[in-house]
């Protein structure tokens, strides 16, 4: 039984099936109601951004070299020698010529994407790596994941640190959707926040949502445990109706795949979007990019599933009319060495990763890698740091808007990059974007009155603070005038809790969150 | 360390048997706990210890050949037998090894060799043949709790890890070389030492990794063609021109270290961090997720004491761990999420669910994979994320709360749900086959003491299958699936007229989602 039609399978029987049923016994109301203490809000729930994530994992360690070639460096293809029958290098004639470069080109395999190369598309970023660069692909991903330093042990990941951080009540108050989809049978630590996981898992799945008994305070170890299996039993219970409810929606997907897994997992998160599913962020697993041998014919194939995957998920985007709020980004742990094994490439450092939408500045970033020298462990110099791309993500997509928040979620301050083309995004590397949006509310947290300080770009259009709160439910809406510095509104009659400011314009959107306590 | 001595105030009983039943086997019978408390803890241990050799029935017909390899693809009908041959024969592997576990006498030997194969981690998705990954079982199941040392040498030269990171290729030609660091590298950080030791330090460097890896070149696996022109058989050999036999500085020794002798340098010089790096694994595996509370640590620093003055010996950290007053304690009782084997595997253990079309053998003639039908524990296993011989990554499985992830815990609700109902079923070509995994609920009920009380039987089912005793709520609730209406004093097994195996179903059934039930 495949997802579609399982899910359609649970719609026919109306989901919120009995547990039991069978032999003639007929079901029984427990005696608590399970999910009683839920707090579902039952309109639509607006997120503060409703710009999504699609993370594409390359786990294994994809060649950067091989995937955006320096087809024109000589040292590249003589490093890339073998003692086999196949170098591990593409040939100068079959990469696919980019329109901006002389020296960079696509692997033959990625066809597709040059397609949404040129029309402006994708943006190629070029020498991604981090100091120290781990070669162990377990601790190089969990770097990855979390955006740690090499030395430090960190178990949240980076998004689920920004979950948290825009998203406070959770989880004792559960969105109607969730907030990261992880696409696949585990659920690794890209959406672990400090103290709760706010992500959940989706494989090709029949379910059929449990009814757990309530679990109490948690005491001993067994009772810890038994809390934390209940809440994942909660949370699938929930959100796996969401999956459901976008998968009616969505009625199909509007571009056609090809028969693969990685595909059908795209195709899945088209139909979760374009169902109007509100999560934000979605990761896709794409394992085994780890070529220690026959890479030139292994590469190829994954390189031709990932573009193939890829090109019908934008259209499909596109076709549901979302594409405009969808970036997909490619990430991998590490790229490979220079030198080659007999037929492939060990662990190396420095690589190049795709971000790819509507509102992505096409082209390359980063330059060329550089193929006549080598750090002492034979890796290339890489240039960007990858956590100067998660900064970026946050502050130029998912509008984290000031600074102090991005050093906190990073645990550093990281240059930006010129990655999105959206006018959200100010003037790249000076701090210009720092003096627009809204300043932090005060007091915070507050009781009777609250006061943001506005920077609005100047001239301003006529524009809406609006206030939600955990919810996302729009609790107050005030008309802010061209020019006007400070707003202060009454939260007397608010009930205690976490709320967002935000303040929009036809252009731009930025907030500001702040708590009520009595 | 303190070994469990049974006190008045702390006796031997069900509930201590059970808990270690629970953890060194796949899942415990009643009549096992039972006898386990009737014999005594020494005893029950020694039962444990106890090897035994499992019947070959689903594979006999190639269990312990050499690999089916062919050096080209076979034409036409040829390759098309030959295909099938090696799918039959992988999923063949799968079912009796899951046979093997369920069958299994109380005895600890499949439980290792379930760490074992998550360990030292070889997948089909690289290493085609099931003779090999069958080879590398024999090998587990060898060494069990033997010499580690030992082990690690063996599983260096073992045909399917050579295939699976990469060892065969790994070479230093006198006039080329072609240094694949992928064993040496995953050896050091996942077999053996880890990548950092307690203070956070590194255990190795780069440099290190490649001098490792020039050790163990030199290793290939060998085809010879006794099988007649297109079939050749396998066999690892070492051959010296393939060997770097340069002077290697390995963490600080220099030598001309061969791949055994880079081993002994590994145990010499990290001997704490492989301790150490194991016990806290095998403390992970079978007594808690925590390993870092000061009791953990000091816990796991004594069995790594065992583990190297006894000179890398597994058995008797193992009986250090499994007979210690640690093991035994009440924080550790209950708090480890169940792998797929054991909720799935020890469920149809536990129930005595007959009827398993995966260990049907095969019709005289009939190849096993034309039966695709008989794939469907196998099938269930993958779909709870625990697909033996196909472990996720080099890594094995990470187990812990990974094992109840959102995904795996929905499709276990449904399996469990089905199998309490008898109500599994399975697509077999054109039509829907008659329930499976079927066992009678009144003949299951009729084992405990007292099957004719209803919240007796809801108590001793309960305290049977979770892993505390169920709240107060949990038995109001599970009392109400089992009565259905019907008053407390009416319920006795005897009544036909109240259908009690259609009742004792849904209480199991009930009893199955809770999350007591998830763990062990």
């Amino acid at each position: 039984m495949n997802r579609r039609d399982f899910l359609a399978g649970l719609a026919a029987s109306g989901v919120a099936l009995p547990a039991f049923t069978a032999r003639g016994v007929a079901a029984r109301a427990y005696p608590h109601a399970p999910y009683s203490d839920l707090n579902l809000s039952s309109d639509l729930t607006t997120n503060i951004s409703r710009n999504v994530l699609v993370i594409l994992r390359l786990f294994g360690g994809n060649d950067g070299l091989n995937t955006v070639v320096p087809y024109t460096d000589d040292n590249y293809y003589y490093a890339r020698r073998t003692i086999s029958a196949t170098d591990v290098s593409i040939p100068a004639e079959k990469v696919l010529r980019l329109p901006d470069s002389i020296k960079l080109g696509l692997h033959p395999a990625l066809a597709p994407l040059l397609t949404l190369y040129n029309e402006g598309k994708v943006c190629i970023v070029e020498n991604v790596g981090y100091p120290e660069q781990d070669l162990s692909h377990f601790r190089s991903n969990d770097i990855w994941l979390s955006g740690s330093d090499t030395e430090v042990y960190e178990e949240s990941g980076w998004l689920g640190r920004f979950l948290e951080e825009r998203y406070p009540d959770y989880p004792s108050i559960l969105p109607r959707d969730p907030y990261s989809i992880e696409v696949g049978r585990n659920l690794g630590r890209t959406f672990m926040g400090r103290h709760t996981h706010l992500g959940i898992n989706i494989a090709d799945t029949s379910f059929v949502p449990p009814r757990p008994a309530a679990a109490n305070g948690a005491v001993s170890k067994s009772q810890l445990e038994q809390e934390y299996v209940w809440q994942m039993m909660r949370q699938s219970n929930v959100f796996l109706q969401s999956a459901l409810r976008a998968e009616t929606t969505a009625k199909g997907n509007r571009s056609s795949y090809p028969d693969d897994s990685w595909a059908n997992d795209l195709a899945f998160v088209a139909r979760m979007i374009g169902g109007g599913l509100e999560t934000q962020v979605y990761l896709v697993n794409m394992p085994l990019w780890d070529f220690h041998l026959n890479q030139i014919h292994d590469q190829q194939e994954y390189l031709a599933r990932l573009a193939n995957a890829l090109y019908p998920f934008q259209r499909d985007l596109e076709a549901f009319g979302v594409a405009n709020r969808v970036t997909t980004i490619t990430i991998s742990e590490f790229g490979r060495r220079l030198t080659t094994t007999q037929s492939g490439t060990d662990h190396g450092a420095g690589s190049c990763l795709f971000v790819i939408g509507t509102n992505v500045n096409s082209g390359i970033i980063g330059g060329v890698p550089d193929c006549s020298s080598t750090d002492e462990n034979e890796n290339l110099k890489w240039k960007f740091d990858f956590r100067q791309v998660y900064a970026s993500i946050l502050r130029q997509w998912f509008d984290v808007g000031d600074r102090e928040m991005t050093e906190s979620l990073m645990r550093r301050q990281y240059g930006q990059l010129p990655i999105f083309r959206d006018n959200t995004i100010r003037e790249v590397g000076s701090d210009t974007w720092q003096t627009l949006g809204i300043g932090n509310a005060f007091p915070n947290p507050a009781s009777e009155f609250v006061s943001f300080q506005l920077h609005l770009p100047v001239p301003s259009a006529p524009s809406m603070l609006t206030i939600f709160d955990a919810l996302g439910r729009v609790v107050a809406i005030e008309k802010i005038a061209p020019h006007q510095q400070i707003s202060t509104l009454s939260v007397q009659h608010y009930p205690q809790g976490t709320y967002i400011a935000t303040v929009d314009n036809t252009t731009n959107r930025f907030t500001a969150r702040f708590r009520v306590v009595r | 360390m303190k070994r469990y001595l049974p006190t008045p105030s702390n006796p031997w009983n069900y509930a201590k048997a059970q808990h270690l039943l629970r953890r060194a086997t796949l899942a415990p019978r009643d009549e096992e706990v039972r006898r386990a408390v009737v014999e005594g803890v020494d005893k029950t241990l020694e039962r444990l210890f106890t090897p035994f050799i499992p019947p070959l029935d689903l594979i006999a017909d190639w269990a312990g050949q050499e690999p089916l390899t062919t050096p080209y693809a076979p034409d036409g009908d040829e390759y098309w037998r030959w295909f099938w041959e090696v799918i039959g024969r992988r999923t063949g592997l799968n079912q009796w090894w899951m046979k093997t576990m369920i069958d299994s006498p109380v005895s600890l030997q499949e439980q290792m060799t379930l760490f074992w194969h998550g360990h030292f981690v070889t997948s089909f998705s690289m290493v085609q043949c099931a003779e090999f990954m069958y080879g590398q079982q024999q090998l587990f199941r060898r060494f069990v709790w033997g010499n580690f040392k030992q082990f690690v040498k063996e599983i260096t030269i073992d045909p399917a890890m050579l295939i699976y990171l990469n060892g065969r290729e790994n070479a230093k030609y006198p006039w080329q070389e072609s240094i694949n660091e992928n064993y040496a590298r995953e050896l050091m950080e996942l077999f053996t030492v880890g990548r950092v030791n307690n203070s956070g330090e590194e255990t190795y460097s780069q440099a290190d990794v490649r001098a490792a890896a020039r050790a163990f070149t030199g290793w290939k696996l060998v085809a010879s063609r006794s099988k007649g022109e297109k079939y050749t058989e396998t066999v690892a050999v070492f051959e010296e021109l393939r060997h770097d036999s340069s002077m290697k500085t390995f963490l600080g020794e220099t030598g001309a270290w061969t791949a055994f002798d880079a081993i002994d340098v590994l145990f010499r010089q990290r001997g704490n961090e492989i301790a150490e790096f194991m016990c806290r694994k095998l403390y992970r595996t079978f007594i808690s997720l925590d390993t870092n509370s000061p009791s953990a640590k000091g816990f796991i620093g004594d069995l790594a004491g065992i583990f190297r003055t006894g000179n890398w010996e597994i058995k008797p950290v193992l009986e250090a761990l499994f007979s210690s007053e640690h093991f035994f304690e009440a924080e550790t009782v209950g708090a480890l999420p169940k792998s797929g084997a054991t909720f799935l595997l020890g469920l149809l253990r536990m129930l005595n669910a007959g009827d398993v079309p995966d260990f049907q053998p095969t019709p005289a003639g009939e190849l096993v994979n034309y039966r695709w039908s008989t794939n469907d524990l196998l099938l269930r296993m993958e779909a709870m994320g625990q697909f033996l011989f196909f472990p996720p990554n080099v890594a094995g499985w990470a187990g812990g709360r990974e094992w109840v992830s959102p995904s795996a815990l929905a499709v276990r609700m449904k399996y469990a749900n089905n199998i309490a109902l008898g109500t599994t079923k399975m697509r077999d070509w054109q039509y829907i086959t008659p329930p499976i995994f079927t066992f009678d609920p009144v003949q299951f009920a009729r084992q405990f003491p007292k099957p004719n009380s209803a919240r007796a039987l809801v108590q001793d089912m309960a305290i049977f299958f979770l892993c505390e005793p169920p709240s107060d709520d949990e038995t109001a609730m599970l009392l109400v699936a089992l009565l259905d209406g019907a008053r407390e004093y009416e319920w006795s097994l005897d009544k036909t007229v109240l259908r009690p195996g259609n009742r004792i179903c849904s209480c199991l059934a009930a009893m199955f989602m809770l999350p007591k039930f998830q763990l062990h």
